[in-house]
């Protein structure tokens, strides 16, 4: 609703009380000067504003990015507010007291695609093929009794929103939920949320396509392949983290040499005694077992030097225990990066790697963090599915597959081939291009928290202004990506290939 | 081989003034009236003391038909050589609000002509030559205080080619180049070479 109400003359209102004003903004225009009269000034932050209360109702809710329901949705469109595939959302719904708490009500989600306001036959309950239920408890808020309703806007629905996209000008989807209290059907359809597709533009292309490493290719500055890999004990206790540079000996000429090779080094197991890989025939030229915690466990940290560390007390214990230490790459190491909580377990389990002072202070680390697993998901397709487009020709897919080929070859060969390889043509048609960051900002990426390129480049130059000396000397880190059409989003997406380590 | 490479992957060049009207891009170099600017870069350390960056800004006008082009970027090549890290070695901006490098140009596309500005960094001229750069134009500022990522206001670049032509010959001797990829509908690429002149 909008209310404009003008006055020809002057306009006094007075109010007994306190006089208050809620809003999401506020502005106030005038022509002439804007003048302030009081004995006392105070300026704080804002209060949450009331609640409607509406007795004869039992329900009215709101959407909110936050829990608690005190913030509103930042954005909006002409309708509703907006928000974006991969955020998460909540929708806050006063209940009638009567309504215990601890009561357990089921949600349905819906899709509104009609215009009309009472009209919901043609609305859509499946998203990416399945409906949407929850199932949450009335909780005590404020002495009021309330539903919470928290929902993750998966990336997976772009298909709906394309879909969408036939029927109507604007392509969003129209959020609401149906619920059943005591034999009454309940709709939030006044309290839409329209929802877009992701912002995200930026993805890790995962250097296995099987979805079980989550980490980009990681090369030293000499081509040698970087692996991290967790060493889990058969009862399922992590015993340590470690790193292992391997050095390819292969000269790839197919995209099947290529695949084979990936699936070796990411899937099969290693055995670390004997530093070799159980069923491929590459060296390893290096295997070193070390990681390092930092003060807050949600963090590993990998030297790049090479260090042992002495795992003493459980070390032996675990020698006696198992005899036979053997990496399994991909599950483990994908179960890290997913699970936190893995993490903080790890710091308990082997304490003197938090509190030895030696270790607690990498010079120069590498993260091995979070990648948008959503991300790489989306994205994570066979390599030579987005690079051989389908409009080429057959005799040109030769030609890319074995000019992917030589990427790779370039790859291995060290960071001055693979920055050559960039400048050809066929790599400035296909969009490859790299960028020099520092270590700070590659515990973002790989973090995800960086949506587009854009924003990487925006805290490149911020951190460069703030100090262009300091900020120079930590350029370690040599990204190359490539940028690629996306048929889905009509747009351009840029895929990280690769992270060379340059020291 | 390389150049062979260069005739068999680049199908589309596009010469100045030879547009059609349905053409998705429209590029043109005009000669820029923006400042050139001495530079105190990281590149000039202790074993090139003797030189300093000379910041010289190149001007593209584009049009941009916004419903055929999906996304636009640029390489720059100095002497067959792609400048790999735009930070340092040159930035992009929008002659329409210069406060801020701007990175991915397709924002920008709503400018129709959209001028950019590339500052390059990566041409060296000695210390003697700056300094007699900054004799000839009155300013008063040091080469000696500047620290690193300082700079010093000369005259605007048009008017620094007409008036010294040693730096214009030391500037063609090179070969610099731009190249524009291009996605068009459906994620066809064309990219234009378009060599820079000075």
């Amino acid at each position: 609703m909008t209310k404009t109400r003008y006055v020809g003359g002057n306009a006094t209102y007075i109010t007994r009380g306190v006089s208050r004003e809620f809003a999401n903004e506020i502005e106030i225009n005038s022509n002439g000067p804007i003048n302030y009269y009081a004995p006392e000034y105070t300026y704080g932050e804002p209060e949450a504003r009331p609640i409607k209360e509406e007795p004869q109702k039992a329900f009215s809710g709101w959407w909110s990015p936050d829990y608690e329901g005190i913030r509103n949705i930042p954005e909006q469109d002409s309708n509703w507010p907006k928000a974006y595939l991969e955020e998460t959302v909540y929708f806050q719904l006063n209940v009638s007291e009567r309504i215990p708490v601890g009561t357990s009500i089921t949600f349905q989600l819906w899709d509104k695609n009609t215009p009309f306001k009472g009209l919901t036959i043609f609305d859509n309950p499946k998203f990416d093929g399945n409906m949407v239920f929850k199932t949450v408890m009335v909780r005590e808020v404020n002495g009021q009794h309330r539903i919470t309703i928290e929902l993750y806007l998966n990336p997976k629905w772009h298909i709906d929103i394309k879909k969408d996209e036939r029927g109507s000008i604007n392509s969003c989807l129209e959020f609401y939920w149906t619920w059943k209290y005591h034999n009454t059907y309940w709709k939030s359809n006044n309290n839409i949320l329209d929802v877009y597709r992701s912002k995200t533009t930026l993805f890790i292309k995962p250097a296995t396509n099987d979805r079980s490493y989550g980490l980009p290719e990681i090369y030293a500055n000499n081509g040698s392949i970087i692996l991290y890999a967790i060493d889990k004990l058969p009862d399922g206790e992590i015993k340590k983290f470690s790193m292992i540079k391997l050095r390819t000996i292969t000269t790839f000429k197919f995209q099947a040499d290529i695949n084979k090779f990936k699936r070796e080094i990411y899937n099969e197991a290693i055995n670390l005694d004997t530093n070799t890989l159980e069923s491929a025939s590459y060296t390893i030229e290096e295997g070193a077992s070390f990681f390092k915690t930092n003060k807050n466990s949600s963090q590993i940290y990998i030297d790049e030097d090479l260090i042992e560390v002495p795992i003493e007390a459980r070390g032996k214990i675990a020698v006696k225990n198992f005899g036979v230490k053997l990496i399994k790459f991909a599950k483990q190491a994908a179960k890290i990066y997913g699970q936190i909580e893995i993490l903080k377990e790890m710091k308990e389990m082997i304490p003197e790697l938090s509190s030895n002072e030696k270790f607690n202070m990498p010079s120069l680390s590498t993260f091995v963090g979070f990648v948008p697993q959503l991300a790489v998901y989306f994205f994570g397709v066979e390599v030579i599915g987005w690079m051989v487009k389908g409009s080429l020709k057959e005799v040109d897919d030769v030609v890319e597959e074995s000019l992917w080929a030589d990427w790779q070859n370039a790859k291995a060969r060290g960071l001055k081939d693979a920055q050559n390889f960039i400048q050809r043509p066929w790599a400035i048609e296909n969009g490859f291009n790299n960028i020099i960051i520092s270590n700070k900002m590659v515990n973002k990426l790989l973090k995800g928290d960086f949506k587009t390129l854009d924003e990487l480049e925006k805290l490149r130059e911020k951190l460069r202004i703030e100090n262009y000396d300091e900020y120079q000397s930590t350029l370690v880190y040599n990204v190359f990506y490539i940028s690629t059409y996306n048929k889905e989003v009509d747009k351009n997406v840029v895929l990280i290939d690769c992270i060379f380590i340059n020291q | 081989m390389k150049r062979i490479n260069l005739i068999l992957y680049f199908l589309v060049y596009t010469l100045l003034n030879s547009c059609t009207p349905n053409e998705p891009i429209k590029i043109k170099q005009i000669e820029s009236d923006e400042m050139v600017t001495i530079f105190k870069n990281v590149k000039n350390g202790p074993d090139q003391n003797d030189s300093i960056s000379l910041t010289v800004p190149i001007e593209f006008r584009l049009i941009v038909n916004e419903s055929k082009v999906k996304g636009l970027s640029l390489y720059y090549f100095v002497d067959k050589k792609l400048l790999s890290d735009h930070l340092f070695d040159y930035q992009v901006y929008n002659k329409n609000n210069k406060r801020k490098p701007i990175y991915s140009l397709e924002p920008y596309f709503e400018y129709n002509p959209l001028n950019i500005i590339i500052k390059e960094r990566n041409h060296l001229i000695s210390k003697d030559d700056a300094n007699i750069l900054l004799k000839k134009y009155n300013i008063k500022q040091s080469l000696n205080n500047l620290k690193i990522g300082d700079t010093i206001k000369l005259i605007p670049f048009n008017q620094l080619i007409k008036e010294n032509k040693k730096i214009l010959e030391e500037l063609n001797k090179i070969d610099d180049s731009i190249f524009f990829r291009i996605t068009l509908n459906k994620g066809e690429v064309s990219v234009i070479k378009q060599k820079i002149n000075w």
